[in-house]
């Protein structure tokens, strides 16, 4: 098993995810339009164009795109015989005369007489008395055709009232004065520590915030930057629909708890980990976030449904069950594990990958490479790319002693793949992995054996820390000692983020962290001594 | 809110009132001084970044001026019953240590420590004593003991307003509030006083109470008590009135 980043590209170019609704004139039928490409956009191109001429569709807003020259966007609303129908819009993106995509909802067998037996003042007039404040002239309630969620269409009055506690909107049926609905529309983010149950039993405390209608989401307000987890319960099609920003995740796919006290262990722990990793590069070397400057982290968790397992492809079943992936721009997916009682061929079992700090750490690293050092994942300076991430997600570990569940170790993944986990730094021959330069793997397999050469500069951090002697060369080395693990850290840290090239080779890599043992400790100090007989004994020079 | 004492007193001065030409009824107006500190402490419990956070506070109630009013009614040449009130007011200084809950990571408290003065400390006393009484002159010597009744107001410090920045591994206290608490308790009361008469009607006279009665400030029902003991020494003098 290895933890691989690589992100899955899947080319969907339309998702129907509503359809057509069921009988009825007046049951209400969704059309949620997700068009980029081919006849699906063609068609709905044109179909915008003739619902523009009827005035079933009306501009409310066009802007240039300031990311992109040349490309527009225009807001569409949906009107019912000059009635703007509640909900109903379409996001158009053109460039020049092209359409390059369309996205939106649109209702349809609306038949709803315009006219109102109401007045605007008698509307006012129920809301008045339902909420008990008082509107003033400016408070003018708007007329939609509102979509009843039970069904059908209804004309109704729309405003929102005010009062000491609350900011509801109101929908008073224009016909008989009748309320339709109400709703909270107090948005807002008070931000709120919980307690949850990991994935391993553990009890720890998650940052969230509250929910506008109740309850807590998984969206922490307390650190600097956005960290939030989106719970995809098991949906494979949407999950991959984010991936490739084909449709985007809301409030509704955060995870949710309604008393705060959180048992989803998957969602406590791929959220409060990258929280956990966050505050690790911050305190140790006061780094803000991947990009360092606080960039948004989005955790996936229950990607897809273990029940599922065996009606997926190997290639799914490795990819959104038995790995976690940092998926570039902040995105990190968490893979379903096993169900109980199905084992991989080693023996081991396998629980959710976010129960795993250093398996959160691991994958958070990869964003830091990508925004700093980024190592070809190819070779060499791949398999230091995958040895970093190990590196600081040991680094993670220790930091967290006692804090998170088990005791730190120099394994990797052990918290999930049990037992024993997918890598060793003390011994990498342990997982067949080599653990000296003459032993690297040469073949083509794993991008050159990524996740396998890594284990010689994961020894070297090891060795640099803990000391030791190398199997092979029987070199010894006096490491800085266990008490002292972050100046290796620190050395380790400053040279994969700020001196290493893109393409570093190990001895690239030698040469690099020696030097920044150097300008950290000095010449002679005991992290320049430890780094450098550490290098070594893996026989890299 | 409690009710203020009747602000009466007894002094232990009284007149001799075993003669038949010796007044009755001695009342005496004082005002006094309680030297002696009062000391408790508090433990304090709040829902924080959910968990229980705690500030504990140690209080020294310094000594402080009052005044009390009494009267003496002489039932025989030696002996009388009195009756007293009186108010205490003190300063109070408060050393604390708060534990508020970190909002990240279960079980690490970020710890503060700081001192409040001038916080409030009013009791309020009412006592009944057996006075004897002798005479010598225009001097007269009083022994006199009861049982007590005290009420006493006190500040105890509330949960803290505090600052916090990201990693939220320390706080800086803003502000603790003051929140006033009463209670009342029965105690005694012992003392003994001399008084001068340059009058029939009129005198001074000088006063030592001993007194103590135990107090349970409850902050929250059923949660946190803060006991004290109430009175202490303190020394009175005023005016005589011989009727």
């Amino acid at each position: 098993m290895r933890i691989g980043h690589e992100s899955l590209v899947l080319a969907l170019s339309l998702l129907a995810l509503g359809g057509a609704g069921a009988a009825g004139a007046a049951e209400p039928r969704v059309q949620r339009l997700a068009a980029v490409e081919g006849a699906a956009l063609h068609d709905w191109d044109a179909r915008i164009e003739s619902m523009l001429r009827a005035g079933d569709l009306q501009v409310r807003r066009t802007h240039e795109d300031t990311l992109l020259p040349g490309r527009q966007h225009v807001r569409l609303n949906q009107a019912h015989k000059g009635v703007p129908v509640y909900g109903g819009q379409v996001l158009r993106q053109t460039e020049g005369e092209r359409t390059i995509s369309v996205f939106g909802t649109l209702y349809e067998g609306i038949d709803v007489d315009p006219r109102p037996a109401l007045t605007a003042d008698q509307a006012v007039a129920v809301i008045e008395k339902l909420s008990g404040v008082d509107l003033g002239p400016s408070r003018v309630p708007q007329l939609v055709v509102y979509p009843r969620e039970t069904g059908g269409y209804v004309l109704a009055y729309t405003t929102r009232a005010f009062s000491e506690d609350a900011l509801t909107r109101y929908f008073i049926d224009a016909r008989t004065g009748e309320l339709v609905a109400s709703r909270s529309e107090l948005e807002t983010q008070a931000a709120v520590s919980g307690t949850g149950t990991g994935v391993l039993g553990d009890r720890k405390k998650m940052s969230v915030r509250t929910a506008a209608g109740g309850g807590f989401l998984a969206d922490d307000v307390f650190r600097p930057p956005s960290l939030v987890t989106f719970d995809m319960k098991g949906n494979l099609t949407r999950t991959l629909g984010f991936l490739n920003g084909v449709i985007g995740l809301g409030v509704s796919d955060l995870g949710a708890d309604s008393d705060n006290t959180w048992t989803d262990g998957p969602v406590v722990d791929g959220h409060s980990y990258a929280g956990w990793t966050y505050d690790y590069y911050f305190l140790r070397f006061g780094r803000r976030g991947l990009d360092g400057n606080n960039l948004e982290v989005l955790s996936i968790v229950h990607p897809v449904r273990r029940q599922d397992l065996f009606s997926y492809s190997n290639s799914v079943i490795s990819t959104f069950y038995l790995n976690a992936f940092y998926a570039g721009d902040g995105v990190m997916v968490y893979g379903e594990g096993l169900p109980p009682g199905v084992r991989l061929t080693t023996g081991q079992t396998v629980d959710y990958l976010a129960g795993a700090l250093d398996v959160v750490a691991h994958e958070l690293t990869h964003g830091v490479t990508d925004y700093t050092s980024g190592l070809i994942y190819q070779g060499e300076s791949g398999a230091l790319n995958e040895s970093f991430s190990d590196m600081m997600s040991a680094g993670t570990e220790f930091y967290f002693q006692g804090r998170a569940p088990g005791q730190p170790d120099w394994l990797l993944g052990e918290d999930v793949f049990v037992p024993g986990g997918i890598r060793s730094m003390q011994n990498p021959r342990a997982f067949g992995d080599p653990d000296h330069y003459s032993i690297r793997f040469t073949g083509p397999e794993d991008n050159g054996g990524v996740h396998i050469n890594s284990g010689i500069p994961n020894h070297v951090f090891y060795l640099a820390t803990v000391g030791g002697t190398n199997r092979v060369s029987g070199i010894p080395v006096t490491g800085v000692g266990q008490a002292n693990i972050e100046q290796i850290e620190k050395v380790m840290y400053r040279a994969f983020t700020a001196m290493m090239p893109s393409s570093a080779s190990f001895s690239t890599a030698r040469a690099v962290t020696i030097q920044s043992a150097r300008d950290l400790y000095g010449a002679g100090s005991p992290a320049v001594t430890a780094v450098t007989q550490a290098w070594n004994a893996v026989g890299v020079n | 809110m409690r009710s203020i004492l009747a602000a009466v007193v007894l002094s232990t001065l009284a007149g001799a009132a075993g003669a038949a030409d010796e007044p009755r009824f001695t009342v005496l107006i004082n005002g006094l001084f309680a030297p002696s500190s009062i000391t408790s402490d508090s433990t304090r419990t709040f829902n924080a970044f959910a968990e229980e956070g705690s500030i504990e506070a140690s209080y020294d109630a310094g000594g402080g001026p009052g005044f009390e009013a009494g009267i003496v009614w002489n039932f025989s040449k030696s002996l009388g019953v009195g009756v007293s009130g009186g108010v205490v007011s003190r300063d109070t200084d408060a050393t604390y240590t708060a534990q508020v809950p970190h909002p990240l990571f279960l079980s690490r408290p970020r710890t503060a420590e700081g001192t409040l003065s001038s916080l409030d400390y009013q009791e309020q006393q009412a006592h009944l004593d057996l006075v004897y009484t002798g005479h010598s002159g225009s001097f007269d010597f009083s022994l006199f003991a009861g049982p007590s009744y005290f009420s006493v107001s006190s500040d105890l410090l509330g949960q803290p307003d505090y600052d916090q920045e990201y990693p939220f591994e320390t706080i800086t206290i803003t502000n603790v509030p003051a929140l006033s608490f009463d209670d009342t308790g029965f105690g005694f009361n012992a003392g003994a006083g001399v008084g001068y008469r340059f009058s029939r009607n009129f005198g001074v006279g000088v006063t030592g109470r001993f007194s103590r009665a135990t107090i349970e400030l409850v902050p929250e029902v059923g949660k946190d008590a803060v006991e004290l003991d109430a009175g202490g020494f303190q020394i009175a003098g005023g005016l005589r009135i011989y009727f």
